[in-house]
């Protein structure tokens, strides 16, 4: 519909060149620049840059820092996926349901998402302190004292309360995303649902959900490739410690690669990262899409 | 239709780079006919921030067709902030290194320094016979910084060998007001304080060459003076507040001057901080001996400090601003800001008249008195200094020991492992990775 | 809800549960906004306690100890361009790869989203590298290119899906009526996007707003960058002013606070069509 054939290319061309020069500029060609570090032990400044083949993705199925890492990797994603989405899909229902002040919940529960990552960190790393920080006063205040506890420096707790920092940050966002979807329902089909003696909670399974099965889907992805890639707030809040708890992928290619001068290492666990976003992510969207209803 | 775009791009390029003028203009603008060589330091201290930018006005306003101009690293994240600006191109002309100086120079990037600067110092650090940077202090000489008014009131002394401190230590956990210690051991590099204290009593104490002998496979990390050095590193450690794990430096001065903890264990800086926090504390200081009965310190110069960029040298006008600045800088009228501020301990021959700290004294004294006098264990050059990445890996290992999630014997093969692969290509024994 | 019921037990119930909900979701910006007017001893002394005073002495010197408002400038110089350059750009990509179906589109619309896995670190230095070649490092230029190329995935994604729900007879009209495919994007289905682009304005303007290594990194030093890489300046190695760093905060989060409620429902029409579908 756009014209005839030998005029589509050309409009083809001129609609999408500005984009695609943008992304191959500025994504593609730095990406693919620095695979080839990934073959070399560079240290990031000499200028002589030494070609070691695969020594460095040999290191990586040896490593026990790296293995550590992909756990912490792991667990954090799944944390931060499933509870994101849970909480966001509550608060979505929630805030469709109440019949006064529906815009300002919805804009309280989106304020989080708003702080910038970097800032989020601080606010929580003073909140978590062992010493000072405001939860454990509040515990004691509230006779709890033994509940009290060094949040992010017992090696148990750290990921999940900086998972807890990621999910309070991203849950209204995605919030929205299911509000949106709740609220393109159609009325009719519950209210005809209802007619039919439906109960609440046959509704929301055999409705709601399945209607709502394409918001699921690019909150899962989003958050999927969110929680693989968290920086700041570890950077910000433990830098991957105590020890190595919280240590992810990402913060073990910017620590290795740029702080501790290993920049062929560290390239290499990047492109490694690289390849269990892109499989992970193809292999959940085949999953996710088989289960979608078409709206 | 494709003009439009055109114009858009067009547009969009006209207004990034009127802006990327923009930025350039007026550093041209400044001064136009001074020679300008840029200086870039690690300003994640507010005193020395200050302090420098006073000793660099005071050299721009006292030399003309001279100009130093600063470009703060803004806090944060240095080592990445000068990684950047090499990896573009923008390398500084004068320059503060820190531990990656060594790679720096193997890279060719940093210029030897004429005898007319470095014969100022009392041991610059000769590296391959010449040296490269000139310490911006003494090392930080580390000990025991403590609440005299509370050792006053229960009668407790500064210890005179190894287990009297460890013996203070409980007599404070016993009185059970305040914790002995307070650690932050949420920055790696302050726990690093202590574990060099550990390895310079265990390990070094017996060999002071173990890492050059590590390198040619004489010693490895199984070796009990290693398993000792973290041994002590738990005794000491024991007595660290609760939370020691997540809590920055940057917050150990707020437990000391609030009566939460007794002692801390740290360098010189922290007396201007402690006191600026609160003017009437009253600051004891004293050294831990080793086990041994010795008194071993930190201190001399290490391999960090400021340095002069390769491209600077060749350019002959440059080379001489920025000799001429830190000449200036190293005057002991100039560099006498710099210390007081700090509390640093000066590196030079001619050093400046300090401003009194009577406590600053005591611990000059000691290192003179100490039996040994070294740079942290990381700060060492030629044969015994560390791979690029070990550092940083044995302190979070020594944490993971210190938080039970490890038995030191696995830590000492974790370090074996990870030594392994770091001296397969990065030996200064065999040369390996220097090229 | 419908219209005109009365509100039941079970409606008062809920309004309860959002509201303490709310209070939780917000009591960490709470704790800054408290914070922000309190000083360093006190925040540390007293974490839970409401400022005594009004106390503005942290405002004063976040603006005196650092170029703050310099920052603030050149964090909407950023985002406005950027966002500007964004909306000039992505839209027109989609609206190709959506209506002019292909394997080279289908291929280039998998190509552009894959994009949103790689992550920044990975690319990080070749990338500086690159904005040095072509001129723009230490520049306004560089993050803002980097930013329209972070854009891209995300925005194809949107867009694609929101052009779905547009019908295509107004188009067919429009180019029977010989407007040009360009025109016939600009004059009509462009009008139709002010939803997605506000969706997208808020979503991927709130990271360029945010954005803490790039600017870092990347704007010339030696002077100030933007609000975040300010606040994070007061977080030092020795010393961490929480007091000036939760005054920055307040300030950084009141504009995005702003403009998030001012294009509110706009911004949700605009996922509900786009996001929301996938």
């Amino acid at each position: 519909m756009l014209g005839r054939k030998s005029r589509i290319d050309k409009t083809l061309v001129a609609f999408i060149s500005p984009a695609l020069v943008f992304y191959l500029l500025f994504i593609i060609v730095p990406t693919v620049g620095s695979l080839y570090y990934s073959f070399t032990s560079w240290d990031g400044i000499n200028p002589n840059v030494n070609f070691i083949g695969l020594a460095n993705y040999k290191e990586i199925v040896t490593s026990a820092r790296f293995g550590n890492a992909l756990k912490n990797t792991v667990v954090l994603t799944v944390f931060i996926s499933l509870f994101e989405n849970a909480i966001a899909l509550a608060l979505a229902i929630l805030v469709d349901r109440v019949f006064k002040l529906k815009n300002l919940f919805r804009s309280l529960f989106y304020i989080p998402v708003l702080i910038s990552g970097i800032v989020s960190g601080f606010i929580w790393k003073v909140m978590y302190n062992y010493s000072f920080g405001v939860i454990n006063a509040m515990l004691k205040s509230a006779g709890l004292e033994a509940l009290m506890q060094d949040w992010l420096g017992n090696t148990h707790l750290t990921l999940i309360m900086i998972g807890i920092v990621l999910v309070w940050k991203g849950a209204g966002y995605y919030m929205i995303i299911y509000l949106a979807s709740l609220q393109s329902i159609s009325s009719d089909i519950l209210e005809a649902a209802e007619i039919d003696g439906a109960s609440a909670w046959h509704k929301f399974t055999k409705i709601t959900l399945p209607l709502i099965s394409g918001a699921f889907t690019i909150n899962f992805t989003l958050s999927l490739i969110n929680g693989l890639k968290v920086f700041d707030q570890i950077n910000v809040m433990t830098d991957g410690g105590p020890g190595f708890t919280s240590e992810t992928l990402v913060y073990l290619l910017y620590k290795v690669g740029f702080n501790e001068g290993r920049q062929g290492f560290g390239t290499a666990v990047g492109v490694v990262l690289l390849v269990i976003i892109l499989v992970l992510n193809t292999l959940q969207q085949k999953f996710l899409r088989k289960r979608e209803v078409q709206v | 239709m494709k003009k439009a775009i055109a114009l858009l791009l067009m547009a969009s390029i006209v207004l990034m780079s009127s802006f990327a003028g923009g930025s350039q203009e007026d550093v041209v603008a400044a001064d136009s006919s001074a020679t300008t060589v840029t200086f870039v330091f690690a300003d994640g201290d507010a005193g020395a921030k200050e302090s420098i930018n006073e000793i660099v006005n005071r050299f721009n306003s006292s030399h003309e067709g001279m100009r130093v101009e600063i470009q703060p690293g803004n806090g944060g994240n240095y080592t990445e902030f000068v990684r950047t600006k090499d990896s573009v191109g923008e390398f500084p002309d004068v320059v503060e290194m820190r531990g990656e100086a060594a790679m720096y120079i193997r890279a060719g990037k940093l210029a030897p320094l004429p005898a007319e600067l470095t014969d100022l110092f009392l041991s610059p650090m000769v590296i391959d016979g010449n040296v490269y940077t000139v310490a911006l202090a003494g090392e930080n000489t580390n000990g025991i910084i403590y609440n005299k008014a509370y050792f006053d009131e229960h009668g407790l002394t500064e210890p005179q060998s190894y287990d009297e401190f460890i013996e203070l230590c409980q007599t404070i956990e016993d009185l059970g007001d305040m914790d002995p210690l307070v650690v932050g051991g949420g920055d790696l590099w302050h726990l690093g304080f202590l574990f060099n204290k550990c390895w310079d009593d265990q390990v070094i104490s017996l060999d002071p060459d173990f890492i050059a002998h590590c390198y040619s496979g004489e010693k490895d990390f199984s070796d009990p003076s290693v398993k000792a050095a973290i041994e002590e590193l738990v005794q000491i450690m024991a007595y660290a507040q609760t939370g020691w794990a997540s809590t920055p430096d940057a917050q150990i001065t707020t437990f000391l001057v609030n009566d939460m903890a007794a002692m801390m264990y740290s360098g010189t800086h922290m007396f201007t901080q402690i006191l600026s926090a609160d003017p009437d504390f009253e600051l004891g200081w004293f050294a831990i001996p080793s086990p041994d009965g010795k008194v071993r310190l930190v201190g001399g110069s290490g391999i960090s400090g400021l340095a002069v960029s390769t491209e600077c040298q060749s350019d002959p006008a440059k080379w001489e601003v920025a000799i001429e600045f830190l000449k200036f800088f190293y005057a002991p009228e100039n560099y006498g800001i710099y210390c007081d501020t700090l509390s640093a301990i000066p590196a030079t021959k001619d050093a400046p008249v300090s401003n009194g700290l009577p406590v600053l004294q005591e611990v000059i004294t000691a290192t003179g008195e100490a039996d040994s006098l070294s740079p942290m264990w990381n700060s060492k050059s030629g044969i015994n200094e560390l791979p690029p990445d070990f550092r940083n890996f044995t302190y979070k290992t020594a944490v993971e020991v210190l938080l039970g999630q490890r038995t030191i014997d696995s830590a000492c093969e974790e370090l074996n492992k990870t030594w392994a692969v770091a001296a397969s290509s990065f030996n200064p024994v065999t040369g390996q990775g220097i090229n | 809800m419908s219209v005109g019921r009365k509100a039941r037990t079970i409606d008062w119930i809920l309004v309860i549960v959002a509201a303490v909900l709310a209070f939780i979701f917000i009591y960490p910006v709470l704790f800054a906004l408290m914070s922000a007017f309190k000083s360093n001893g006190d925040i540390l002394r007293a974490p839970a306690a409401p400022p005594t005073s009004f106390y503005t002495q942290n405002f004063v010197d976040l603006f005196q100890m650092s170029d703050f408002g310099t920052a603030i400038v050149n964090t909407i110089f950023l985002t406005v361009v950027s966002e500007c350059l964004i909306i000039c750009i992505v839209p027109m990509a989609a609206y190709a790869i959506e209506r002019r179906r292909s394997r080279f589109t289908g291929f280039l619309y998998t190509f552009f989203i894959a994009g949103m896995m790689v992550p920044f670190h990975l690319y990080m230095f070749p990338l500086f590298r690159e904005m040095k070649v072509f001129g723009i490092f230490g520049t306004m230029a560089g993050p803002i290119v980097s930013y329209i190329a972070g854009s891209i995935s995300f925005g194809t994604l949107l867009y694609c899906s929101f052009l779905k729900g547009i019908p295509l007879e107004i188009e067919e009209a429009s180019v029977i009526d010989g407007c040009t495919p360009f025109q016939t994007f600009w004059k009509i289905t462009f009008r139709l996007l002010g939803p997605c682009n506000a969706s997208m304005v808020i979503l991927n303007g709130l990271g360029i707003w945010n954005d803490y290594l790039m600017p870092y990194l990347v704007l010339p030093s030696g002077r100030a960058k933007t609000i975040t890489v300010e606040i994070a300046g007061f977080v030092g190695q020795f010393t961490a002013r929480w007091d000036i760093v939760f005054a920055g905060t307040i300030i950084s989060i009141v504009p995005a606070l702003a403009i998030f409620c001012a294009f509110q429902k706009y911004f949700v029409k605009g996922i509900t069509a786009g996001a929301a579908k996938g």
